[in-house]
């Protein structure tokens, strides 16, 4: 026996870590559902905190939150928009290493997570890039302690913030 | 993080907002508790939880938007604040508000 519409839609999201637009989850939840139960659906789960929403319109993304909360694919969204501008001119570390030092200064505790960011801006660029965009716990917590949002422009933080909501 | 900038987050937070009252969840909060707790987990974050009256989504959005991570607030102090709402400590003991 199917789970229920709702319960289908989380499981859905639960594995699609890009998440899923409402018409393919439309297009997957058996027996179809139609759009405003979708949306209420989709709604209720909104407002328990159980999805994450991500760009406007028919574009919208929906995220299961239990796989990335809004805080936290904020943060990969602004790290992404820093990789971008740090792949298109790797000298731009030399403002990275900067603020690296100073949250140094500002937060001897963490430590752990500036040696671990050091050795990635001495190593291969390729490396660095993809632990900045990386999508595991262990990348999310990095990004926690991280130099690199120096680099994103009070634009594309905007757009950032404009895009996803809880 | 120290307990002076915890502080340093919550006068930021009630000047810019006009908030007197809201909670600190997350590693941040045992700075409240323990002036100097010892170097850890716990002490490595940077960043500060903060639940709004009301469990206010907007406010929360608000208060990341200007204290949040890569934030003007953010860039000058290196240290910063996210608004979160009550769901996200999921499994804090019920009533952990009062």
């Amino acid at each position: 026996m199917r789970p229920p519409p709702r319960e289908q839609v989380l499981r859905l999201l639960a594995v699609e870590p890009a998440g899923l637009r409402a018409p393919e989850l439309a297009g997957l939840v058996r027996p179809r559902v139609s759009q405003p139960t979708l949306w209420r659906i989709l709604d209720g789960l909104r407002s328990e905190g159980r999805i994450t929403i991500e760009g406007r319109g028919r574009a919208t993304r929906y995220h299961s939150a239990s796989l990335i909360d809004a805080a936290t694919l904020r943060s990969l969204r602004l790290h992404q928009c820093a990789a971008r501008r740090l792949a298109g001119d790797p000298g731009l570390r030399g403002v990275v290493r900067e603020r690296l030092r100073k949250l140094r200064e500002v937060n001897p505790h963490g430590r752990v997570y500036h040696d671990r960011w050091e050795a990635l801006l001495d190593g291969p660029l390729p490396a660095l890039l993809r632990t900045i965009t990386e999508t595991s716990e262990q990348a999310e917590a990095l990004r926690k302690e991280s130099p690199f949002t120096v680099l994103v422009t009070p634009e594309e933080r905007r757009r950032v913030f404009a895009n996803v909501r809880a | 993080m120290y307990r002076s900038q915890l502080q340093h987050v919550i006068l930021e937070i009630g000047r810019r907002f006009d908030l007197s009252d809201f909670h600190i969840v997350g590693s941040a909060a045992i700075l409240a508790v323990l002036p100097n707790p010892p170097e850890g987990a716990l002490t490595a974050t940077r960043d500060v939880d903060v639940v709004p009256p009301q469990d206010d989504e907007r406010m929360a959005d608000r208060i990341s938007f200007v204290l949040g991570e890569a934030s003007e607030f953010d860039l000058e102090h290196g240290y910063c604040a996210q608004g979160v709402t009550s769901m996200t400590p999921r499994y804090a003991p019920s009533g952990w508000k009062a």
